[in-house]
């Protein structure tokens, strides 16, 4: 990392690539056999090569951006569930890889951070609706969040050598 | 960032988290004799369904009174929301302990559990 604007520059793109691997994640007809609420969570790709990388911060921005995404085309309870699952599993992959280093892989720091997504959501779901009942729907967030997290962190480890590209042409 | 795609710590940590995933399901497997459901708005609950007794029920509820909750034939469903993204519609009818679909915009939550038996004895003797 060389200057403070090419930082800026990198979290910009990385942002927007967050911003549309999530829209295009929407644009994906609902499979019925996934119960109601669960995604892929394919912009958490991003989010952990920017941790990786960059660090808590940046990782916080690209989390930041998105999230204002889900503010303005989705409303504000909609932004909080957003955010409330996003700065929760960002913390936990940038916990995963300063303490845990190369004890964990891929699938793991993903696994991790999906979980912790998830539960991020339940917590504000909570708040929003003064309900315990989501409670109930942990088991099915936990195992989603164990299925997303492997199959993103697969993706991630294949994508690796073309994100590393990417960010040398800002960062010479 | 260096990192092998998979690790034992890994495999170990997914089947711990399995086995809670595990645990959690079979707790929810346990049903109770009398089913019911209730229907909450801002986190108070606005109407209680027997759904063992196949009570039938329309109960509107939501900010603007725009959420439909139909109950019949053991069932309990959203039928109608104004939310954006119809999650709780996608939710489906709910016949089961522990089954629970909600719609965050409008703060409405339906939930299915086993009958409170209230200040009711368990059992008296004389």
């Amino acid at each position: 990392m060389k200057t403070k604007t090419q930082k800026i520059a990198l979290s910009g793109i990385l942002g927007a690539q967050a911003l549309a691997l999530s829209f295009i994640e929407n644009l994906l007809p609902a499979m019925p056999f996934l119960p109601p609420g669960v995604k892929l969570g394919l912009s958490n790709i991003v989010t952990m090569f920017t941790a990786g990388t960059m660090g808590f911060f940046p990782a916080l921005a690209v989390t930041l951006i998105k999230s204002l995404f889900v503010l303005l085309t989705r409303g504000v309870t909609a932004f909080f569930m957003s955010f409330g699952g996003g700065f929760l599993s960002t913390v936990a992959m940038c916990l995963m890889i300063k303490l845990v280093k190369d004890k964990s892989g891929f699938v793991g720091v993903a696994v991790v951070s999906a979980i912790c997504h998830n539960i991020g959501q339940l917590a504000v779901s909570i708040i929003v609706t003064k309900t315990t009942a989501f409670v109930y729907y942990a088991p099915v967030l936990l195992l989603s969040g164990v299925v997303m997290g492997i199959i993103t962190g697969i993706i991630l480890k294949a994508v690796m050598p073309l994100l590393m590209k990417q960010s040398k042409f800002f960062i010479k | 960032m260096e990192r092998k795609l998979i690790t034992k710590n890994d495999i170990l940590l997914i089947v711990v988290i399995i086995l809670i995933i595990g645990a959690g399901f079979l707790l929810k497997s346990f049903s109770s004799s009398q089913l019911v459901a209730e229907v909450y708005y801002d986190g108070k609950i606005v109407e209680t369904v027997n759904l063992t007794e196949k009570e039938e029920k329309k109960i509107i509820t939501g900010e603007n009174d725009s959420v439909v909750v139909v109950a019949e034939d053991g069932k309990i469903y959203f039928e109608k929301s104004d939310c954006p993204d119809k999650v709780c519609i996608k939710s489906g009818e709910l016949h089961q302990n522990g089954d629970f679909a909600s719609c965050l915009p409008e703060k409405v939550v339906i939930k299915v559990s086993g009958a409170k038996k209230g200040n009711e004895p368990d059992a008296i003797v004389y």
